[in-house]
C-alpha cells in the first residue's frame, strides 16, 4: 500500500514540476472552446443547443492528447523497465500512473470545463449536472487515453494513432455522459439512469485498461 | 491441445492450404453464382420496396461478414495470447483487411439504400453509426500492423487492440441504439416484419457466399503471410552471411 | 428484374461497387501470394546453389 502511495505521489509531483500537464491541456481545451463559435457561428440558441455537446468533445479531446505522457518520460529514461521488475505488477502501476493523470488533467479540466460553458451560452441549471457527469466521466476517459499511451509507448510517431485507437472507444462515455448531464430533452428518470450507466461503463473501463495497458507495457519492454 | 497443435504447424498448414484451395475457391464461385442468379432474377420486387430491396442481398451479407470477421478476428487473437499458437496472430492478421472491406461495403450499400428509402444518404441511424465505428476499429487495428516494425510485439499489441475492440463493440453497440432512441423517437426497422422465403433462401445463399468468399481469402492470405515471414528470415539470414 | 424501375441506379451502384471491391480484394491477395511463392521459390534456389 505504501509503494502504492508512493508511486502516486511520485507521479503526481512529477506532472506538477514538469508543467506542460494541466496547463497545456487546458489551453488546448480553451482553444478548442475558441474555435467552435468560429466554426459554427456567434447564434446563441445555436451555441446554446450544442454547448453540452462541443464542451464534452473539447474535454475528451483535451485528456486524450494530454496522455502521451503518462508513460513516455518513463519509458526513454529507463525508469518504466525498473518498474517491470519491481514488486508492484505493471497493472497496478499502469492503474496508478492513469489515477494520476485523472486527478493532474482529467479532474481539473472536468471541473473547469462547465463553468466555462458561459462561454457558449451553456443553459445554467445545466452545470451542475453537467459537471457531475463529466468527474464520473473523465475517470473512464484518462484509462483509456493510459491503455492507448501504454499500446503506443514506443513508437515515434504514435500520437495520431493514439487517436484513431482511442476515440472509438470513447464514443459509449460520450454518449452516457451527454445524457447523464441532462442535456436534450430527456426526463430526470432517463438522466439518472444514464448516470447509472455511465457508472457501469467507467467499471468496465477500471478493470479492462490496466490489463491491457500492462499488457502492452510488457510487450515493449521485452 | 494436441489437435490445435498439428494445424499449428506451418508446414502442414501450407499443404492443407494447397488442397483445400481449389475446391475452396469453385465452392464461392458456385454459391455467388446461384446466389445472384436467385438475388436479381428470381427474387420478386418488394411491394413496398420495389426493386431497392435487391439491395438487401448485398447489404445484408456484408454486415454479416463485417461483424463474423470481428469476432473471428478477436478469437484469434484470444487464442495468439492464451495458447501462443504461432498460426494465430497471423490469422488475425489476415482477416482484418477482408472484414475492413465487407464493412466499407456493407456502409456504402446501406447509403445507398437509405437515399430511397429515406431521402439522404446519410442518416444517423443506430446500425449504421455503430457500423462506421467497427469500421474505424479495423482501421486502428490495421494501422497498428502496421505502424509496429517488430514482429512479435505487433502482434502482442495487435492482440491486445482487438481484444479491447471487441469488450467494447457490444457497449459501442449499446450506447449508440440508446442515443438513437433518444433523438429518433421513431424507430424504422426491417428485422420486425416477417421474411418471405422468396427472400430468405437467396439471402442465406448470398451470405453463405461472402462466408466462403472470406474462408477461402483468409486462408490465402495467411499462406502469403508465412511465406513473407520465411522471405524475410532468409533476406536476414543472407545478409549476416554477407 | 426491371431495369427501368424507380430508383434502379441505386440498385445498380450497390451491386457495381461490391463487384469491383470484392474483385480487387481477390486479385491483390491472389498476386500477393503468388508474388510471396516466387520471391521464396527463387530465395531457396539460391540458397541451394550457394551450398553446393
Amino acid at each position: 500500500m505504501k509503494m502504492l502511495w508512493a508511486l502516486l505521489k511520485r507521479d503526481l509531483v512529477l506532472s506538477w514540476r514538469q508543467g506542460g500537464g494541466v496547463g497545456t491541456a487546458f489551453g488546448f481545451f480553451l482553444t478548442v472552446i475558441v474555435l467552435l463559435p468560429l466554426g459554427i457561428g456567434p447564434d446563441a440558441g445555436v451555441l446554446q443547443r450544442i454547448a453540452p455537446g462541443g464542451l464534452w468533445i473539447a474535454l475528451l479531446l483535451s485528456v486524450l492528447l494530454s496522455a502521451d505522457q503518462i508513460y513516455s518520460t518513463d519509458y526513454e529514461d529507463g525508469s518504466l523497465e525498473l518498474m517491470t521488475f519491481g514488486a508492484v505488477p505493471l497493472e497496478v502501476v499502469s492503474a496508478i500512473k492513469s489515477l494520476a493523470h485523472w486527478l493532474t488533467s482529467g479532474l481539473p479540466l472536468a471541473i473547469a470545463a462547465p463553468l466555462l460553458g458561459f462561454l457558449l451560452n451553456l443553459d445554467t441549471s445545466l452545470v451542475f449536472p453537467l459537471m457531475g457527469a463529466m468527474v464520473l466521466g473523465s475517470v473512464g476517459l484518462s484509462f483509456l487515453a493510459g491503455l492507448g499511451a501504454a499500446v503506443t509507448v514506443g513508437l515515434r510517431r504514435g500520437g495520431l494513432l493514439v487517436s484513431l485507437l482511442v476515440l472509438p472507444l470513447y464514443v459509449p462515455v460520450l454518449i452516457f455522459g451527454i445524457s447523464a448531464g441532462g442535456a436534450g430533452t430527456a426526463g430526470p428518470d432517463i438522466t439518472a439512469a444514464s448516470f447509472a450507466i455511465l457508472f457501469a461503463i467507467t467499471l468496465v473501463i477500471l478493470v479492462v485498461a490496466p490489463f491491457g495497458s500492462g499488457a502492452a507495457l510488457r510487450a515493449y519492454m521485452r | 491441445m494436441a489437435r490445435i497443435e498439428k494445424f499449428a504447424n506451418p508446414t502442414r498448414f501450407l499443404r492443407l492450404q494447397e488442397k483445400v484451395q481449389p475446391w475452396l475457391a469453385a465452392i464461392t464461385a458456385l454459391l455467388f453464382a446461384v446466389g445472384l442468379y436467385y438475388a436479381l432474377a428470381k427474387a420478386p420486387a418488394d411491394y413496398q420496396q420495389g426493386e431497392t430491396v435487391r439491395i438487401m442481398f448485398i447489404h445484408v451479407p456484408a454486415a454479416w461478414g463485417a461483424t463474423m470477421v470481428y469476432a473471428f478476428m478477436a478469437l484469434s487473437s484470444a487464442i495468439a495470447v492464451i495458447f501462443r499458437h504461432p498460426l494465430a496472430d497471423l490469422s488475425a492478421k489476415a482477416a482484418a483487411p477482408i472484414g475492413a472491406v465487407f464493412t466499407f461495403l456493407a456502409l456504402v450499400t446501406g447509403a445507398l439504400w437509405g437515399k430511397p428509402m429515406w431521402g439522404t444518404y446519410w442518416v444517423w441511424d443506430a446500425r449504421l453509426t455503430s457500423f462506421f465505428v467497427l469500421f474505424l476499429l479495423y482501421l486502428g487495428y490495421i494501422a497498428v500492423w502496421q505502424a509496429i516494425d517488430d514482429y512479435h510485439r505487433a502482434a502482442k499489441i495487435a492482440a491486445i487492440v482487438a481484444l479491447v475492440g471487441a469488450v467494447n463493440v457490444p457497449i459501442i453497440k449499446f450506447s449508440v441504439e440508446w442515443w438513437n432512441s433518444l433523438h429518433q423517437p421513431s424507430i424504422m426497422s426491417s428485422s420486425g416484419s416477417s421474411v418471405h422465403s422468396s427472400i430468405l433462401i437467396p439471402l442465406l445463399i448470398m451470405v453463405a457466399a461472402y462466408s466462403f468468399l472470406f474462408l477461402t481469402l483468409h486462408l490465402l492470405a495467411i499462406r502469403s503471410e508465412l511465406r513473407k515471414r520465411k522471405i524475410h528470415q532468409l533476406q536476414l539470414a543472407q545478409a549476416q552471411k554477407v | 428484374m426491371d431495369l427501368s424501375a424507380k430508383h434502379m441506379e441505386f440498385v445498380l451502384a450497390c451491386y457495381g461497387i461490391s463487384a469491383v471491391l470484392l474483385l480487387v480484394m481477390t486479385l491483390t491477395i491472389v498476386i500477393r501470394s503468388k508474388q510471396h511463392d516466387r520471391q521464396l521459390a527463387r530465395l531457396e534456389q539460391a540458397r541451394g546453389k550457394a551450398k553446393k
